[in-house]
């Protein structure tokens, strides 16, 4: 006889589990074409090992770049676990008779981005760098990126982080310019075999304006080249101008 | 439903592959003989036959490629019928996994500076089939250079300028493949290459830092997969004495996740 906080216990368990076995069912449909091709691995190269036939049922267990793992039963009642790509969703139908939908992957999925993440290399003045900037979309014209740029000299290491504002010109052609517009900080540090001073860090804030273009160029990838005019603001007299030239891909989700 | 035995789609594939082959193979020139290969004096027309073997066998392999693209792409393209109506995928609740996440453990050659253990993280995406982006972390402890150890002078860092700790942003690409352990253990690999660029901060500054490499992924399941990486990373020192560029060989076993 169990006891009653046991029972309670148990059936709280029991009740929190319930979501996730719901959470967990797996979609199951059905082919509607003559045969559909089954991978041994997610990807074009690995070879055919098994054809499901028309009018035979599929689960969908989970997605890797575009490729998705399915189960089926062989005539011989083995189940019998590949991978399937994409297109060939459209291929079939659920329960309900309806279509299935994959994910388009092409431009469209670029249009109804949230995130970018960016990594750029090129030159602060004549100093190799490397920026890396990630990209809340905010809506088709405008996204706020927040950058982060390392450039390490032979004399001093610059590191750079700015927020900034972006605007594409033309967000429904694949090629399109921007201009960007933030604010900063840059910090300086001399390498430690020229001084011997101790970390001796230069602080200032910077304004910087970039422009740039980007190119769509496949399955989730973009391409980008830009100029960043940042102006530092340095407790000397003069203000110093950096010019930075980049190159670099783009990604998105 | 069909089994493994008659994979029909497969073996036309196949077949056209060796048709392919047979009709390009030149009929004109010598039969290439493995004799001449084997004897010492490599005469001229043997090497110009290897060598219009190896062109010709160059220049059709694009074309039997090709075809087997346009075979495996007309069978996953199937005809969309504009009359279903049709639901999302997204609206389902599928699991992606396209994001890698491990740990790995190596050696590095830190060069003046002896071999020493290296233990780091890594974390990437796969953007599609082939291509990965990867950042990495690495820490190690540079050991004494060959002087430091002969001349039991003074030393020429100190502790804390031994710790050698980088990280860098990596592009990779994979050459999808398998590996057959027995007849029926296989498992799905990936030889990978890649390239990348980062920051290492060792003997009192940070340096711009390349790194390319090559490595070996073996998917145990579909989600876990051991890694084994190669890598070199290149910066300009001047630690010991005038600038030059070193390179820093690690190899590491990594173990990942997809998630």
């Amino acid at each position: 006889m169990l006891k009653p906080s046991i029972t309670i216990l148990l059936m709280s368990i029991s009740f929190l589990l319930l979501p996730i076995s719901v959470l967990a069912a797996e979609l199951r449909v059905t082919v509607t074409t003559p045969f559909i091709n089954v991978h041994s691995g997610p990807a074009d190269e690995f070879p055919v090992f098994h054809v499901i036939a028309q009018s035979e049922k599929i689960d969908i267990l989970k997605e890797r770049t575009g490729w998705y793992r399915v189960r089926t039963v062989s005539n011989r009642n083995e189940e019998i676990e590949g991978w399937i790509h994409k297109d060939s969703l459209t291929a079939t139908v659920l329960p309900d008779g309806i279509g299935l939908k994959p994910p388009s992957g092409g431009f469209d999925q670029y249009l109804s981005r949230d995130f970018e993440i960016s990594l750029m290399g090129g030159v602060l003045d004549t100093t190799n760098a490397l920026t890396l900037t990630g990209s809340w979309v905010w809506n088709q014209n405008l996204s706020v990126d927040a950058s982060y740029t390392q450039a390490l000299g032979d004399f001093s290491d610059n590191k750079l982080w700015s927020v900034r504002m972006r605007h594409t010109f033309y967000p429904f052609r694949k090629v399109s310019p921007y201009l960007a517009l933030g604010t900063g900080e840059i910090r300086t540090s001399p390498n430690a075999n020229l001084v011997q001073s101790g970390d001796e860090v230069r602080k200032s804030n910077s304004y910087e304006v970039g422009v740039g273009v980007r190119y769509y160029l496949t399955d989730g990838v973009l391409i980008k080249a830009e100029y960043r005019g940042v102006l530092a603001l340095t407790d000397r007299d003069e203000q110093e101008r950096l010019d930075q030239w980049l190159v670099g891909a783009s990604i998105f989700f | 439903m069909q089994n493994m035995k008659d994979k029909q789609p497969l073996n036309s594939i196949v077949r056209t592959e060796t048709i392919q082959s047979t009709i390009l193979q030149p009929n004109s020139l010598p039969p290439f003989t493995l004799p001449s290969l084997n004897s010492t004096s490599l005469n001229s027309t043997s090497i110009t036959t290897l060598f219009a073997t190896l062109a010709i066998l160059l220049t059709t392999m694009p074309s039997v490629g090709h075809t087997q693209t346009q075979q495996s792409a007309r069978s996953n393209a199937p005809e969309i019928d504009p009359a279903v109506e049709r639901r999302s995928i997204d609206e389902f609740d599928i699991d992606s996994e396209n994001v890698e996440i491990g740990l790995f453990a190596g050696v590095i050659s830190i060069e003046d500076f002896g071999s020493d253990t290296l233990l780091g993280a890594r974390i990437g995406y796969h953007i599609n089939e082939n291509f990965f982006i990867e950042a990495s972390y690495g820490q190690s402890t540079a050991g004494e250079t060959s002087f430091e150890i002969l001349s039991g002078g003074a030393p020429f860092l100190t502790d804390e300028e031994r710790d050698y700790i980088y990280y860098d942003l990596s592009v990779g690409y994979n050459f999808n493949g398998e590996v057959f352990v027995t007849d029926s253990l296989v498992f799905n690999t990936d030889f990978f290459i890649t390239l990348g660029a980062g920051n290492t901060d060792f003997a009192g500054d940070e340096r711009f830092t390349v790194s390319a490499g090559v490595g070996y992924r073996l998917l145990v399941t579909d989600y876990l997969s051991v890694r084994i990486d190669v890598r070199d990373h290149i910066f300009n020192s001047d630690i010991i004495g005038d600038e030059k560029s070193v390179h820093n060989l690690s190899g590491a076993l990594s173990l990942t996740v997809f998630f």
